[in-house]
């Protein structure tokens, strides 16, 4: 379909796309409304740029790219989330304790920058390769690699090695 | 080695509450968007000489012979011009009118005067019926019956016409209408279309007017009753005999007849064109700084101004200006010098918020909003619709007083 949808052709889009889209966005940015408001813009970015969409079969993919475009763009800007929820680190957990019951991925996140926590859930929940990554947020492979190492030490200091063994650093 | 931290981001992820899909917001602000994202592609040129409609045409009063004079005596002036709520300012902040409506929703400059578009509240897309009035030079309020709904609207303020598309019975239908006189001045069958709103600039007898179905821009001679294929890549910004298009290197205006380019801007961004054409401010959407640059369209000379693009608006002969609680700024695009008028916003009660309705699938079991990730049986409701469950469910959007600038088009 190269016209452009019809608002209720638009509307049964963004049923469809919208649970999948709010779970990655949230996940990148912890923040209930925050994660709404990166939806709905992604959402309506697609809309405005139909011409570049070209299809109603496209337009999910064309959404997740764009919604993690303008996470990164959010991220850019200067005072983005500069107070952290969680500032200090627990203790490092022994390499017999799993923690993963009593703190969830989620809440460790939240312990992280926001790329970080960007390139944690790009590369471990959405599945992206490092290059995809680093094309993803507008940095260079070699910073997803090590804010991908520095993320997961403390993921696993949180959440223990069950979860997060030595050494999955080089995954 | 990351599978465990993988399961459980997808167990949690998954068992997230997602809240509703906000559809409503998502229409409006993908309409504001696209109205921002104007930017248009392909070489400008001269128009293609083939016609392809002779339209029908229905000229009423004069029989097509040029436009009655203007009934106000003479143009809108040369000060700002806006609107707070439902009180207009048509001549700087010290004549000021009031409309009988809710909210204004845009401004447009004619020679009979500012045509108001205004309604139940100030959106300016999917906010219900769009009503008219005219504000005279001397401040009368005219109401005009014209009603339009889901339309772009665009005006010459040289004529007393304000022009649109319409869809009517599957053709795109170009209508020019006589605001001075209230009546339809002449209706121009374009093409068969499968659209339902249609971006539009008025420029003398020519109309143009995009069918964004087949991503094709017509020009229409409303007098004649023609319509032919368009190079003028986007309708939104013609004006003077100049359209603002983009090479594919950088924004450029361009002498429609000739295809001549005029301006080539130094920076990213497109072109808005003033009312008149004669200027052209620079909009960097992307990027952009604390100034922003205005071209002089004869000379490519610029002024600088300061601020966000979109915060000032257009005087009818292609002065700047922007609006604040208690100044208005209009600077002279030729030399940059700017004025500051003292202006006292008027004291007017908010307005009631606004609620609206949208139906939606219910998942089976009432398990919240999982099966949104199920898209056979979205596609199935949609197709079906009798197959599913229903619920309405509304949402409550608080309204607020909107400052509208003229010059400035607000609608997608």
């Amino acid at each position: 379909m190269t016209r452009p949808p019809t608002d209720e052709e638009f509307a049964e889009l963004v049923h469809a796309c919208w649970a999948s889209l709010y779970r990655t966005a949230y996940l990148m940015l912890g923040d209930a409304a925050d994660a709404e408001d990166l939806v709905q813009t992604a959402l309506a970015k697609t809309y405005a740029n139909w011409r570049k969409v070209r299809s109603v079969e496209a337009a999910p993919g064309y959404a997740r790219t764009t919604l993690v475009n303008t996470a990164a763009s959010w991220f850019r800007k200067k005072g983005w989330r500069n107070e952290r929820p969680t500032e200090v680190l627990p203790e490092p957990a022994s390499a017999h304790e799993d923690l993963s019951d009593r703190r969830t991925v989620i809440d460790a996140l939240g312990t992280l920058p926001p790329r970080q926590r960007a390139v944690v859930v790009l590369r471990y929940y959405e599945d992206l390769s490092v290059v995809q990554v680093a094309h993803a947020l507008g940095i260079t492979e070699g910073t997803v690699k090590s804010q991908t190492s520095e993320a997961l030490s403390k993921l696993r200091a949180l959440l223990g090695d069950s979860v997060v063994p030595a050494g999955a650093n080089n995954d | 080695m990351t599978e465990r931290l993988k399961q459980l981001l997808d167990g949690e992820a998954h068992d997230l509450a997602v809240p509703p899909p906000a559809t409503h917001d998502v229409l409006r602000q993908g309409r504001g968007l696209r109205r921002r994202n104007r930017l248009v592609t392909g070489a400008a040129a001269v128009a293609a000489a083939v016609v392809v409609g002779s339209g029908v045409v229905a000229l009423t009063g004069d029989g097509g012979k040029q436009a009655a004079p203007d009934p106000a005596g003479q143009p809108v002036g040369h000060n700002a011009v806006f609107s707070y709520g439902n009180e207009v300012f048509y001549d700087g902040p010290r004549h000021r009118a009031e409309i009988q409506d809710t909210a204004v929703k845009s401004l447009f400059y004619t020679s009979a005067g500012v045509l108001v578009r205004h309604g139940d509240n100030a959106w300016s897309d999917g906010g219900g019926p769009q009503r008219f009035s005219l504000v005279t030079t001397e401040g009368d309020v005219r109401p005009v019956s014209l009603v339009t709904e889901e339309t772009v609207h665009a005006s010459d303020p040289d004529q007393p016409y304000v022009a649109y598309g319409e869809a009517v019975g599957g053709e795109l239908q170009v209508v020019v209408y006589d605001v001075a006189a209230d009546a339809e001045k002449a209706r121009v069958t374009v093409r068969p279309t499968a659209d339902t709103w249609f971006p539009v600039s008025l420029d003398g007898d020519t109309v143009y007017v995009q069918d964004r179905a087949e991503d094709e821009t017509y020009a229409v001679d409303w007098r004649a009753g023609t319509a032919e294929p368009s190079d003028v890549a986007s309708p939104w910004e013609v004006a003077g005999g100049n359209a603002g298009t983009d090479t594919g290197d950088a924004a450029t205006v361009v002498d429609v007849a000739e295809g001549d380019v005029l301006v080539t801007a130094d920076g990213p961004g497109y072109f808005d064109l003033s009312p008149d054409g004669r200027y052209a401010q620079l909009v960097d959407e992307e990027g952009g700084g604390p100034t922003f640059e205005v071209y002089d369209v004869a000379t490519g000379e610029t002024v600088s101004l300061e601020g966000n693009p979109f915060e000032w608006g257009w005087t009818a002969d292609g002065d700047m200006f922007k609006v604040d609680e208690s100044t208005v700024t209009t600077c002279d695009t030729a030399t940059g010098e700017c004025t500051v008028e003292s202006y006292s916003q008027p004291s007017i009660p908010e307005p009631p918020p606004i609620t609206e309705t949208v139906s939606e699938p219910v998942c089976p079991g009432g398990d919240s909003y999982s099966c949104y990730d199920d898209e056979v049986f979205l596609a199935n409701c949609y197709d079906h619709p009798e197959e599913c469950e229903w619920q309405e469910s509304r949402s409550i959007t608080p309204m607020t007083i909107e400052v509208k600038l003229a010059g400035r088009a607000y609608e997608s």
